[in-house]
């Protein structure tokens, strides 16, 4: 007690300095209980975030300099642009590959199944990654695209070698990625040795899923590979997920739970593959879509619009 | 116009929120001290007219834009180690140098500890051991920061009065 007297009458302003800490103190904690629980701030973000891209090119420019260089040391940059170009088709096809490969194993296993199965027709784009540091604990990454370039939250993302995340926030101009490591990060998956369904949660960390709160008797080995259900909605059916790299029974003894090893290369994607996705057929666009409603037609004639007179 | 020291001030915040979003080549990312909290600390120790809470919460609500963070959350961070600085800042500046290394290494220390429990309100949070690398690597950047920044104070110092 005395010290701090002694610090106020050297430098003064320490007890006005606790109230202020006070006050700024409740002022942050209402904010991030606002923005946490409420979209208000969402709005000013996306306005205000575009604002950060120009800090973002410039951080990001030695790394780019540097790819720039060895590419240009090779003499291969217009080799390079069909490359970008071909990669693209590449990661499209295989996407497709693997959807398909799913419907067949999919069939295989419950032939005789009334369900008819959604069938997609898959899309996407690529979209550069911001190559930027925001944390390595945090597991988020921010494209190069927001909603002006028509990016929509809860678009899946996807890597050549699997899922990597979906988009939980959009700026005017970027765009954020929750990996699905991220603690708050669920996926529905489906084991494709057994045809087993489970949820495979994020912890925070990059190299592990977990699979939690499976019956005791599950049939899950290493090695096993976990491709998306399509459960939800939210995911395409058929996405590698991850591989199953431990199994064990829980504290409780009553469960059991499984450790898994995301496929994706999670970091160290400079671009990735944002997915769009409707229904080929319009019978199979009547079924649930992905959101609660009456069921949308999914294919809108794509005709110019005649002005009725 | 950059005669002044507000916009110096603008000028060292806009370089921490660069070196803040540059990508480290491979592993080094984990070593990456955390560049504001320890401009703030600085601010805080050698400015005490600039280092002020208000500067800190300011600065944290730029960096949570910035990183997509809540917002709030650097801002809260920073508001802590602000206000411990401010509050030991006679004992601190008289300190020696490897003192005040060891004293700004707690304080980033303890600023991973408040990550940590802001973000376990949403999620149980697992930290990987190089989590608290950050506060190692700020420690002992701290002697050498503190001798540029010497200089770059001098030069605030140059015209008082914003």
């Amino acid at each position: 007690m005395s010290v701090a007297n002694d610090n106020s009458a050297l430098f003064g302003s320490d007890r006005s300095d606790t109230l202020r800490l006070i006050a700024y103190l409740i002022v942050a904690v209402a904010l991030m209980v606002t923005d946490y629980h409420s979209g208000y701030l969402e709005k000013v973000r996306s306005w205000l975030g575009a604002a950060a891209v120009p800090m973002y090119r410039v951080a990001q420019a030695p790394a780019v300099g540097l790819r720039w260089l060895y590419a240009a040391a090779g003499e291969r940059v217009a080799l390079k642009r069909d490359n970008d170009a071909l990669r693209t088709e590449l990661l499209l096809a295989q996407a497709r590959l693997n959807a398909a490969w799913f419907e067949a194993e999919r069939n295989r296993l419950a032939s005789g199944l009334a369900e008819a199965g959604r069938r997609h027709q898959l899309t996407g784009r690529m979209v550069e990654v911001f190559d930027i540091d925001i944390d390595p604990s945090r597991q988020r990454l921010f494209l190069d695209a927001g909603s002006r370039a028509d990016v929509r939250i809860g678009q899946p993302v996807i890597d050549a070698f699997g899922l990597v995340g979906q988009v939980v926030a959009t700026t005017t101009a970027t765009a954020t990625v929750m990996m699905l490591v991220d603690p708050l990060h669920a996926v529905p998956v489906t084991n494709t040795r057994t045809g087993q369904r489970a949820i495979a949660r994020g912890v925070g960390r990059d190299d592990r899923l977990l699979l939690s709160t499976l019956p005791i008797n599950s049939d899950i080995q290493p090695g096993d590979e976990l491709v998306s259900s399509g459960l939800g909605g939210r995911f395409p059916a058929g996405f590698p997920v991850a591989v199953v790299r431990e199994f064990e029974v829980d504290v409780s003894g009553s469960f059991a739970r499984a450790w898994a090893e995301p496929v994706a290369r999670l970091r160290q994607s400079t671009q990735l593959l944002l997915l769009d996705e409707h229904a080929v057929d319009a019978a199979g666009s009547l079924g649930p879509g992905d959101g609660i409603g009456p069921p949308v037609p999914a294919l809108v004639p794509d005709e110019p619009a005649e002005p009725q007179s | 116009m950059l005669e002044s020291p507000a916009w110096r001030l603008a000028l060292l915040l806009a370089l921490a929120y660069l070196l803040t979003l540059l990508p480290g080549p491979g592993l080094f990312v984990h070593l990456k001290p955390f560049w504001l909290g320890l401009l703030v600390i600085w601010l805080a120790l050698e400015q005490p007219a600039r280092g002020t809470l208000g500067v800190a919460f300011l600065a944290g609500l730029g960096a949570d834009l910035l990183l997509a963070t809540w917002f709030g959350e650097h801002a809260l961070r920073l508001l802590v180690i602000c206000f411990i600085v401010r509050r030991f800042r006679s004992r601190l500046r008289f300190f020696p140098m490897w003192q005040q290394s060891l004293a700004v290494g707690a304080l980033l220390l303890n600023d991973r500890v408040v990550i940590v429990m802001l973000r376990s309100f949403v999620a149980p949070v697992l930290p990987e051991w190089t989590f608290w690398l950050p506060a190692l690597s700020g420690m002992v950047l701290w002697p050498l920061l503190f001798l540029v920044m010497d200089d770059v104070g001098r030069r605030l110092r140059s015209r008082p009065g914003m």
